[in-house]
């Protein structure tokens, strides 16, 4: 069949590639929620500065952010069966789909654990002393005054991560998982109209994104809706206060 | 200020409630699919007994390979070698074959690794391959490279005439092993370009002169068209090799590489792989060199 | 399967073959991208008229699709685009002429564009705006308070980020290996399927991936220390 560009294969293709979204909507949930999980964990050590545990979270963050996902999928898919095997736990037969969530998830908690770290480090040092000052525990001032002040502070940064990795799921189809972009290579090779596949399947990813980053918005919004908008001014410079290189949160109105 | 809190309170419930479809159906698909990979677009094939005793084996394939595994624009499956599998299938009654699509450059690592239990993909033996793997006795078709050039190249007529030039073919093939061996005793005289695969752009590459040939075989040399859909290649000299095509297992599986080695026969005796090879591949290729000397 | 330690050592050194590769293309593109992105970023700041909506658009798309999707487009879509123009002008330039990693610069530096703009706005936006009034009370122009006030102090603010979008762009030039550019992620493939031992060759690659980017972040710590002397507290 002709290869000449026609824009009635896009139309086309949008809800042929729109059948594989639960998929690749699937890896990017499923792989945030473990994230969450795991950065959380990993943080902890760091904001405590518990000694042995410290340098474990800094070496997984460090390789999880140092790597690329391309060698990550690859090691995770074919060198975890491979260890879990020297504990005796065969898991070769598992699909695909498991341990394409899996690298997601140790990925995502790696950068979820350093946006834990800036956030709760973001908030004011003296709420802190003022807790304690009152005889909070431990345990009550994270809960109550330092973890919301953090959620606030760390929506855009949330944001740009699950965004980043709904990106990143493109790179699944290596492994042979059929999401989207899978769904895509092989409309491309079926048809031979390949430029139509990509229009399509860029378009799609970016009303998604789209969707997702009017919606963080509108969150970051809501949660911080009782600072009286001082929020959007606590990282600019004043004649007052000298420029830090305080870490870049992505506040400060319109992004993207 | 009441409307934009109401207007505040709707969109969020809406948001919300979104979400929450959006999981539900991830989760929803996930239980679909419980059991298969996400890879297998075709679910389970039927088993032929519903005894307790039918072994689950996984195939390995690719969706690159027009005609011989490929997904067709319906989202199946297909293809001679997929055929072929799913007609095996039919006639063992104590296994049960699913499978699972890879770019073919993973498909013997994958093997290697227990994610899957024999490969279907026009294998062709050779020595390497022969060392570490097992492939099964009753070949079902066979397959001959050959060179492959732009359609209006006149100056190439064989490898010989590729001294110094650059050849695409794709890593771990049978191919890739046979210029490699061309290479060793002809001091490294071709340069070989690799493709991932996932840009399916070797036409292209030919076609605009950033390489020089290809290695495929003739049946699949037809699906090597250019943007008008006319072919665009054509094969050049004599064939580098000639191999009959096998499933490759690994070393330890010689029971399935039996049973399966019965089907094949079977499969033959009655017609059908001819049927199957006339269908996918334009023609018979189903009898084995020793059998017939066939002429392209 | 069997890890053969040695081996990992000797695809790493196959590995290096590559590596001039991928810092070709990660630099080309980080240096093109942080032109577009200044471009882009001081035109959506100044308001100018059309090109502030374009630029907009152009951020709001690149930052919204994959980097592969913008590979791909390109590599498929230029040549369309070039040689329908060529043949229609007459010209002998082709897009055969057009070296792969041209399309892979071309590629990357639109979207490292897009990611360095939202570094450059958050940068300048973070300079104090009294210094801009104090810049133009005294006189100097646009270009002037930019080159000479605005930029050098944004800069320092913005190293954090510039580092992220850097290491990003190191892990994304491992794309280029579907347009076959033969880069580490490529070589490590090659190396793999000569010598059949995959799982080796990808740890070479993960460790040498991982050094340079543990390398990238110290040489943005040192600069940060550096640029920051003149706003550090203690004594001098």
């Amino acid at each position: 069949m002709s290869r000449r560009f026609d824009i009635q294969y896009v139309f086309e293709f949008i809800p042929k590639l729109l059948a594989y979204l639960n998929i690749t909507l699937l890896i990017v949930g499923s792989s945030i929620v473990l994230g969450l999980l795991i950065g959380l964990i990993v943080a902890l050590p760091r904001l405590y500065n518990t000694p042995v545990l410290k340098r474990l979270s800094q070496l997984y963050v460090s390789f999880f952010r140092g790597t690329p996902i391309l060698i990550q999928l690859f090691l995770v898919y074919y060198g975890l069966p491979e260890v879990l095997g020297w504990i005796h736990i065969d898991v070769s037969r598992l699909a695909v789909l498991y341990f394409v969530i899996a690298t997601y998830a140790l990925n995502s908690g790696a950068f979820i654990s350093e946006m834990i770290r800036a956030s709760v480090a973001a908030v004011n040092r003296g709420q802190i002393e003022a807790a304690h000052s009152i005889g909070m525990s431990s345990y009550q001032t994270f809960t109550r005054v330092i973890a919301p002040q953090a959620l606030g502070i760390s929506i855009p940064l949330f944001g740009n991560l699950v965004i980043g990795n709904l990106k990143d799921t493109s790179l699944a189809f290596t492994l042979g998982v059929m999401e989207m972009t899978g769904r895509s290579q092989t409309l491309g090779t079926a048809t031979q109209h390949f430029i139509e596949t990509y229009i399509a399947l860029s378009l799609i990813y970016f009303v998604i994104s789209f969707g997702l980053e009017k919606g963080f918005q509108w969150m970051e919004r809501y949660v911080n809706r009782f600072d009286g908008h001082r929020s959007e001014k606590t990282l600019r410079a004043s004649w007052r206060r000298p420029l830090r290189a305080a870490p870049l949160l992505g506040k400060g109105g319109k992004s993207g | 200020m009441i409307n934009r809190h109401a207007i505040r309170k709707l969109s969020r419930s809406t948001l919300w409630i979104g979400a929450l479809m959006l999981l539900l159906s991830g989760c929803a698909s996930v239980s679909e699919s419980s059991g298969g990979s996400a890879g297998n677009t075709d679910g389970n094939v039927e088993a032929a007994a519903s005894g307790s005793n039918v072994r689950k084996i996984i195939v390995g394939t690719g969706t690159a390979f027009p005609n011989v595994c490929f997904i067709d624009e319906n989202g199946k499956l297909t293809g001679y070698d997929v055929e072929l599998v799913r007609e095996i299938d039919k006639r063992l009654p104590d296994v049960e074959f699913e499978f699972k699509t890879m770019e073919f450059s993973n498909l013997l690592l994958s093997l290697d690794t227990s994610k899957i239990d024999f490969v279907a993909h026009q294998m062709e033996t050779n020595p390497e391959r022969q060392q570490k793997y097992l492939f099964n006795k009753v070949p079902y078709s066979i397959f001959l490279n050959r060179v492959a050039v732009a359609k209006n190249n006149t100056a190439i007529h064989g490898l010989d005439d590729l001294a110094g030039k650059k050849i695409m073919t794709s890593a771990t093939s049978n191919a890739a092993y046979l210029l490699n061996q061309y290479n060793k005793t002809h001091n490294n005289a071709i340069q070989i370009v690799y493709t991932s695969g996932a840009a399916n752009d070797t036409v292209q590459q030919i076609v605009s002169g950033r390489v020089d040939a290809t290695i495929t075989t003739d049946f699949a040399n037809r699906f090597n068209t250019d943007a008008d859909g006319q072919v665009a290649l054509k094969t050049v000299g004599e064939p580098l090799n000639e191999s009959n095509v096998y499933f490759v297992f690994r070393k330890d599986e010689q029971p399935l590489a039996d049973e399966i080695d019965q089907a094949i026969s079977e499969i033959k005796a009655d017609g059908t792989l001819k049927q199957l090879s006339e269908k996918w591949l334009g023609d018979d290729f189903t009898k084995t060199l020793a059998e017939a000397k066939v002429t392209q | 399967m069997n890890l053969d330690p040695s081996f990992i050592w000797t695809a790493g050194l196959s590995l290096l073959q590559a590596l001039p590769e991928t810092l070709w293309i990660t630099f080309v593109s980080v240096a093109a991208g942080l032109v577009i992105g200044t471009a882009v970023a001081l035109c959506r700041m100044y308001h100018i008229p059309v090109l502030s909506q374009l630029s907009a658009g152009y951020v709001a798309f690149v930052r919204g699709t994959p980097m592969l999707m913008h590979l791909l487009l390109i590599y498929f879509g230029l040549p369309v685009l070039i040689d329908g123009i060529s043949s229609a002008m007459g010209w002998s330039f082709t897009s055969a002429s057009i070296p792969l990693i041209g399309f892979v610069w071309i590629a990357f530096s639109i979207t490292a564009g897009a990611y360095m703009s939202e570094v450059v706005r958050a940068g300048i936006q973070a300079v104090d705006k009294g210094q801009v009034e104090a810049a133009q009370s005294i006189g100097m122009t646009t270009i002037q308070t930019l080159r000479r006030i605005i930029l050098p102090q944004a800069l320092s603010v913005s190293l954090p980020n510039l580092s992220n979008s850097v290491i990003g762009m190191l892990h994304g030039s491992t794309l280029a290996y579907t347009i076959s550019v033969v880069e580490i992620n490529a070589q490590a493939q090659i190396v793999a399927a000569d010598n059949w031992k995959y799982f080796e060759a990808y740890i070479a690659a993960a460790i040498l991936f991982w050094v340079l980017t543990i390398l990238i972040e110290r040489i943005s710590g040192w600069l940060e220390y550096r640029l920051n002397a003149y706003q550090r507290g203690g004594a001098l």
